[in-house]
């Protein structure tokens, strides 16, 4: 009987331990997985869309950096989207690159647009960059944009 | 008396094996269950599916430009490997409908397109890289791409390949 005692106090206290082991183990790796799936797919989103930005016609590029920063503002409502300090400045970076298509189609006001809001989302990264310094950004880039593609 | 050390030890380790199961698959689908919760719509639905396709891709893609790179691969097993990722966009996008994502899985699909023509073009098989290069060429051309020349392409895939062997993720 005594026996029985000792051997059904070796199960038991195996079985907490275990559990409170698996459960902390099981938060812990499972937000890592979460949040190395969310930079993947981030990150994927990201670079394909930039892809778009460098070798696509116009309208194409267009479409896959507005889709970038649709796909950013869903993924950052994601709990392991929290420690991700890239998908802000990536989606600043996106809408820096369409203030620039938007320069190169001739509208400015649209241009002017994008680039308050990639200064409102590198906000959110605590950089508080001047809209000056964005727009000389945005005409570099431009410019660099049309010594490749001459107008026709 | 060491017999029932033995067994009380052997009783602990079972124990601890079944709790560790027992907390671990609750815990792990809570966080699961955490991380989803406030996408529980069909516009949500839509945006996992369009995640999931997503990051496996860039994984497979990840996977792919590293073999590629790794002498240690052969052109079978690259071949293989190629082979997978296009399998996984074509099951994947029947179940997207955002043209700009479809526009994106049709890039990787070129890219990888490229990749299988100079697998096949490295292992000797002229025709094979020709039919490749062209299935490449028609997809990037339906994707917007403005310069599709074959040089054109081998020189980006190559540029892709150490990029992507090691992504900004494993820096």
């Amino acid at each position: 009987m005594k026996a029985l005692k000792l051997y059904g106090i070796a199960v038991s206290s195996g079985l907490l331990l275990g559990a409170l082991v698996g459960w902390h183990f099981g938060r812990t790796i499972t937000s890592g997985r979460l949040a190395w799936e969310e930079m993947l797919a981030a990150d994927a989103y990201g670079q394909l869309s930039y892809l778009q930005y460098l070798r696509a016609d116009s309208e194409h590029a267009r479409q896959a950096l507005l889709g970038f920063t649709d796909f950013s503002k869903s993924i950052s409502k994601l709990p392991s989207a929290k420690g991700d300090k890239a998908l802000p400045v990536d989606t600043g970076r996106t809408y820096l690159r369409l203030a620039v298509l938007a320069e190169l189609a001739g509208n400015a006001s649209l241009s002017h647009e994008y680039v308050l809001k990639a200064q409102e989302t590198f906000r959110t990264t605590g950089a508080d960059i001047p809209e000056e310094k964005l727009n000389q950004q945005v005409t570099k880039l431009a410019e660099a944009a049309r010594s490749v593609v001459p107008p026709s | 008396m060491f017999k029932k050390a033995v067994l009380f030890s052997l009783l602990f380790l079972a124990g601890a094996g079944s709790g560790l199961y027992a907390g671990w698959k609750p815990s792990a689908s809570r966080e699961r269950v955490r991380e989803w919760h406030s996408f529980d719509n069909p516009e949500g639905h839509e945006f996992f599916k369009t995640y999931d396709l997503i990051a496996r891709l860039w994984s497979l893609n990840m996977g792919s430009a590293g073999r590629l790179q790794d002498p240690k691969y052969g052109s079978e097993a690259r071949r293989e490997y190629l082979n997978s990722l296009l399998d996984i966009a074509q099951k994947g996008r029947p179940q997207v409908t955002d043209p700009a994502v479809l526009t994106l899985i049709d890039v990787e699909t070129g890219i990888t397109y490229v990749r299988l023509a100079m697998v096949e073009e490295a292992a000797g098989n002229l025709p094979a890289s020709q039919t490749w290069m062209q299935k490449a060429q028609t997809t990037l051309k339906q994707a917007g791409w403005k310069d599709c020349s074959e040089a054109h392409l081998k020189e980006l895939v190559k540029t892709l390949n150490q990029r992507d062997s090691c992504s900004r993720l494993c820096s």
